[in-house]
């Protein structure tokens, strides 16, 4: 195949992400953004996936099958996790204006700048060779792709080394320039305090649905169209003693190990590589994204690894035999059936891996070494010259871009002298292996508050040191460049300190033993020097902001724990100078607005301008060298530890204080409801004192009306017949009577509410007065039919009471019965008991009629005063509303109890329905 | 910790011995599950399974966005 088809297209393909990018951009000005979706920001996390993934994960599963699979089960078993961490992260990040994973680490360790250098130098060397394999990638592809095609490809690849020094070589070297310029136009577009780069993150997501469809068009070739579908390969493979092997794991210690060492490196590198920290911390902007990543991101590494075996397999079933690296497999099978179209497509897609990880790398990398090696050496003098116009913003960029540059360069010349042989998977596993040493400082920052600066600077050092001497160092002896009598000796001949076997530690491969030892002393040097180191104050004031990060966000920086101050004309020229004119104002403005000041007023700056000064220029600058130049202008009250902590105690206290406010406030809503209820129920009674009045002047006026209208008669018709005469005189008594009753009702409440009643209290035999009560209803229950059952006790019983009063009760209880039990229909329908039971020492009266009985809603309001059972079918009410009122207060009085319940079908009776009342008295 | 993240939590550490070993050897043995070798068959399932619970744990969740750090007192000041 022609070589200038692949060139045009790389250049065509990294045309389109300028594209990309370019309108992305210029979309965000205009203040609509592409970027903040949960999609763009999953996908842009896939940046994950490399060159490593693309070509490599086939050749590491050339060597152990299943063994390319822990590098992404780590961040899936990490996603659950990320709501809790990567949310803290972000947070912290964003009201701290970090900008990279040394920046976070400098920060909370009091704004360190050592740390932020220490990190920057372990992540440099540590990525440099990740960087490179993808150049190595990029440049394997374009050698494999224009020498080989087609059936050449056997003879070819047997005879005709690898020409390194190829034309195709020089076209890596332009690919790079290209990504150097590209990662220069969109990584370091501005000096934001927000550092963003929209156009970048959509590129980047791009680039991840690009390499994603490349993938799964050769895995679907291999599978489908090569093989007959998943079980054709796999069954085809079992009878290949070399395939077979591959599709189980052999059960060894070493396999396990280095299998669970993966996991563990995979998971702190998903969170501590500088571009994974760059898109999932800084890039982001909104942390609810995070929670459709969790899910989205995992599917989407869950999709790319389908087909790796089936490719593997497929590689090493059609290759058998011949000298082709497995890591070329992806590229080599759609060649070999001349599918060069598809070929073309996979070498996109191993382009896109790659470069997405350059561009991003590069720009996270660059920030750092500018914020953190650069930049801060420069600053003394920078800010000595107050009159000097320069404007450092540009400074600073031009920093970042050389930085860049060089990086890259570094990248490609480490490509060039040594990693010429290796597998790809390997020399990524040594960039995750150094970043990895991030992981015990950041997270137990994270959570830790006693972690201290000197602390995580030895366990840091540790981990760096122990990383080198047993992954670097040895790859260097293999190349030659330092001694290789140190791998099989040990260093300065000592058998204990060979760089694979420390401390005679053997049975694991190379990364896990790195892993192991370098993330012991790691964490032990860490935990321990912190525990036996004090802080200084500023780190406690960091260490209290990261650890306890939610407990300052609601109560916004009136918690300044510095107390400084500094010219407010001071700051506003270092903003200008650092950010640019035209920034700086837009940021003064935006201060003014939120909080209400006009800064022109303003001489002398508070603590409070001065963090916002502070955080604005650590956006740009990071935060150590923020803290230098901030440092340059302030004023600063010396502060001692104990002072310091005392102000955390007191932040403490006001947010405890706010919470206790939070705790009354609620309180205070709890009692208004409750007044309000209670409100609700007085507005109910007097409702039902109204209605009182009306029922009773109607039930006063129904009598009056009759006797009046009686009267008239008798008295104008004298010659009446007797038995009429009578009948209307018997009327007008009856009519008298009620009237008497309920005016002697009302003088009852009056009296009992006014505590005159007067009580004669006497022994009493309850069955002489219950008979006695019912007996004057003989005639009634005659009347309306209704059987009534009385029910005593074989022996009197006696209580304490006022006969008359308790009387009045059973009359009550059962002319009620009479007026509510079930009357309709004729014949004995009605049915009423009285029954009088001893049970211990206390005597029970039952009233039970089997009517309608009490809905359950008015059960409690019935023995309140006005409260009268409405009945449909009856009409209005016949009573005052006042009987059974006065009967509890009798009750009561004899400290007894009155209550009703619904009558159960008990086995004794067949009384259903209905209510029954019931009066409980203690025997006297 | 509140009820979504322990639960969240928890699942971190079922997926950390559900994908490590000792776990991987009672499925890493030369035997077919459709077609598929059983620690592949394993290790995927497993896989999609946690994707869906994931999913459906933090279906309803919303994050508060606490970035703008405003001065309630001061935003105050400002509406009147």
């Amino acid at each position: 195949m022609n070589s200038s088809v692949f060139v045009v297209a790389s250049l065509l393909y990294i045309l389109l992400l300028f594209l990309i990018a370019f309108y992305t951009d210029g979309k965000a000005k205009t203040g609509r953004s592409w970027v903040n979706n949960p999609y763009i920001y999953s996908l842009s996390l896939a940046v994950y996936c490399t060159a490593w993934t693309f070509y490599g994960s086939v050749g590491k599963a050339a060597r152990s099958g299943a063994g390319f699979l822990p590098i992404y089960l780590g961040p899936t078993i990490l996603a659950p996790l990320w709501i809790i961490v990567f949310r803290k992260m972000i947070v912290i990040s964003k009201s701290q204006r970090i900008t990279s994973v040394a920046d976070f680490i400098s920060s909370r360790y009091g704004k360190s700048t050592f740390l932020g250098v220490l990190v920057t130098i372990v992540a440099f060397f540590g990525i440099i060779p990740y960087i490179s394999l993808q150049l190595k990638a990029i440049a394997d592809s374009f050698d494999i792709l224009t020498t080989l095609s087609g059936n050449q490809l056997a003879l070819n690849n047997l005879t005709q080394p690898l020409t390194y020094d190829s034309f195709f070589y020089d076209t890596a070297f332009y690919i790079t320039i290209m990504l150097a310029v590209f990662t220069i136009l969109f990584g370091t577009r501005n000096v934001d305090p927000n550092e963003r780069h929209e156009g970048l993150v959509t590129a980047v997501a791009f680039e991840s649905i690009v390499k994603l469809v490349a993938f799964l068009a050769v895995g679907i070739f291999v599978t489908f169209f090569l093989y007959h579908g998943f079980q054709d390969i796999f069954h085809q493979a079992s009878l290949n003693p070399k395939t077979s092997k591959l599709l189980f794991m052999p059960e060894n210690s070493s396999v396990s190990s280095e299998w669970f060492w993966l996991t563990i490196l995979s998971m702190c590198a998903f969170m501590f590589l500088p571009r994974q920290f760059h898109i999932a911390v800084v890039e982001n902007i909104n942390p609810n994204h995070i929670l459709k990543a969790m899910w989205l991101f995992p599917l989407y590494l869950l999709i790319i690894n389908i087909f790796v075996l089936p490719v593997t397999l497929a590689g090493m079933l059609q290759f058998e035999g011949l000298n082709i690296k497995p890591d070329n497999y992806v590229l080599e099978l759609p060649l070999l059936r001349g599918q060069n179209l598809l070929a073309l497509l996979v070498f996109i897609g191993g382009l896109s891996a790659a470069t997405s990880m350059v561009i991003v790398e590069t720009t996270a990398l660059s920030i750092m070494v500018s914020n953190h090696i650069v930049i801060p050496p420069l600053l003394n003098n920078l800010t000595k010259y107050k009159s000097d116009r320069l404007d450092i913003s540009d400074l600073v960029i031009l920093v970042r871009r050389i930085s860049i540059v060089i990086i890259l360069l570094l990248a490609f010349a480490y490509v060039r002298t040594i990693a010429t042989n290796r597998e790809l998977v390997s020399i990524g596993l040594v960039s995750f292996a150094a970043v990895t040493q991030f992981a015990p400082i950041a997270i137990g920052g994270l959570f830790w508050k006693g972690a201290t600066k000197i602390g995580a600077i030895a366990g840091l050092l540790a981990g760096f040191f122990i990383w080198a001497i047993t992954l670097t160092l040895p790859t260097l002896a293999e190349y030659g460049i330092i001694s290789s009598s140190i791998v099989e000796y040990g260093y300065f001949g000592i058998s204990w300190l060979k760089p694979y076997a420390l401390f005679g530690l053997t049975g694991f491969d190379q990364i896990s033993h790195s892993a192991f030892w370098s993330l012991f002393f790691n964490i032990t040097i860490f935990v321990v020097v912190s525990l036996y180191s004090n802080p200084e104050p500023i780190e406690v004031a960091q260490a209290d902001y990261f650890v306890n990060i939610y407990k300052y966000l609601n109560v916004g920086s009136d918690f300044e724990v510095l107390k400084r101050e500094a010219k407010m004309e001071d700051l506003r020229l270092l903003l200008t100078r650092f950010l640019g004119e035209e920034r700086a104002s837009v940021l003064w403005n935006n201060y003014q607005d939120v909080n209400g000041i006009n800064l022109q007023k303003v001489i002398i700056a508070n603590a409070e301008i001065i963090a916002f000064a502070e955080t604005q220029l650590a956006g740009a600058l990071g935060a150590s060298s923020a803290k230098i130049i901030i440092g340059s202008v302030v004023k600063e009250d010396p502060i001692s530890l104990n002072e310091m902590l005392n102000i955390l105690d007191q932040t403490q206290e006001i947010i405890l204080s706010n919470r206790e406010l939070e705790r009354k406030s609620i309180e205070l809503q709890e009692m208004t409801e409750q007044l309000k209820y209670a409100n609700e129920q007085l507005k109910q009674l007097d409702r039902l004192k109204a209605d009182f009045v009306t029922t009773v002047t109607h039930e006063l006026r129904t009598p009056m009306t009759s006797i009046k209208a009686f009267s008239k008669i008798l008295l104008d018709n004298k010659d009446l017949p007797k038995d009429q005469h009578d009948e209307f005189l018997n009327i007008v008594v009856l009519e008298t009577e009620r009237i008497t009753r309920l005016i002697n009702q009302v003088l009852d409440i009056e009296k009992l509410q006014s505590n005159s009643f007067e009580w004669k209290m006497q022994r009493l035999n309850i069955n002489e007065l219950v008979s006695l009560a019912a007996k004057g209803f003989t005639p009634i229950f005659k009347e309306k039919n209704i059987q009534f059952d009385l029910i005593l006790p074989e022996h009197p019983v006696t209580i304490m009471g006022d006969n008359d009063r308790i009387t009045q009760v059973i009359v009550n209880l059962l002319s009620n019965a009479v007026k509510f039990t079930h009357t309709e229909g004729g014949g004995l329908n009605g049915l009423i008991r009285l029954e009088v039971a001893v049970i211990e020492d206390s005597v029970t009266i039952k009233v039970s009629d089997n009517g309608k009985g009490i809905p359950d809603d008015k059960k409690s309001m019935i023995f309140e005063r006005f409260t009268q059972i409405d009945d449909p079918q009856a009409g209005k009410p016949t009573g005052s509303g006042l009987g059974l009122f006065i009967s509890k207060r009798i009750i009561e009085h004899h400290k007894g109890r009155i209550y009703v319940e619904d009558n159960i079908d008990s086995k004794r009776g067949n009384i259903k329905n209905g209510a029954t009342f019931v009066i409980i008295f203690s025997i006297a | 910790m509140t009820g979504k993240t322990a639960k969240l939590f928890a699942l971190f550490l079922l997926t950390a011995f559900l994908f490590n070993f000792p776990f991987l050897n009672i499925f890493s043995k030369p035997m077919m599950v459709y077609g598929v070798p059983a620690l592949m068959f394993y290790l995927f399932i497993v896989w999609i399974i946690i994707i869906v619970v994931i999913r459906l744990t933090v279906q309803n969740v919303t994050i508060g966005l606490p970035f703008v750090q405003t001065n309630p007192k001061n935003k105050k000041k400002k509406k009147t």
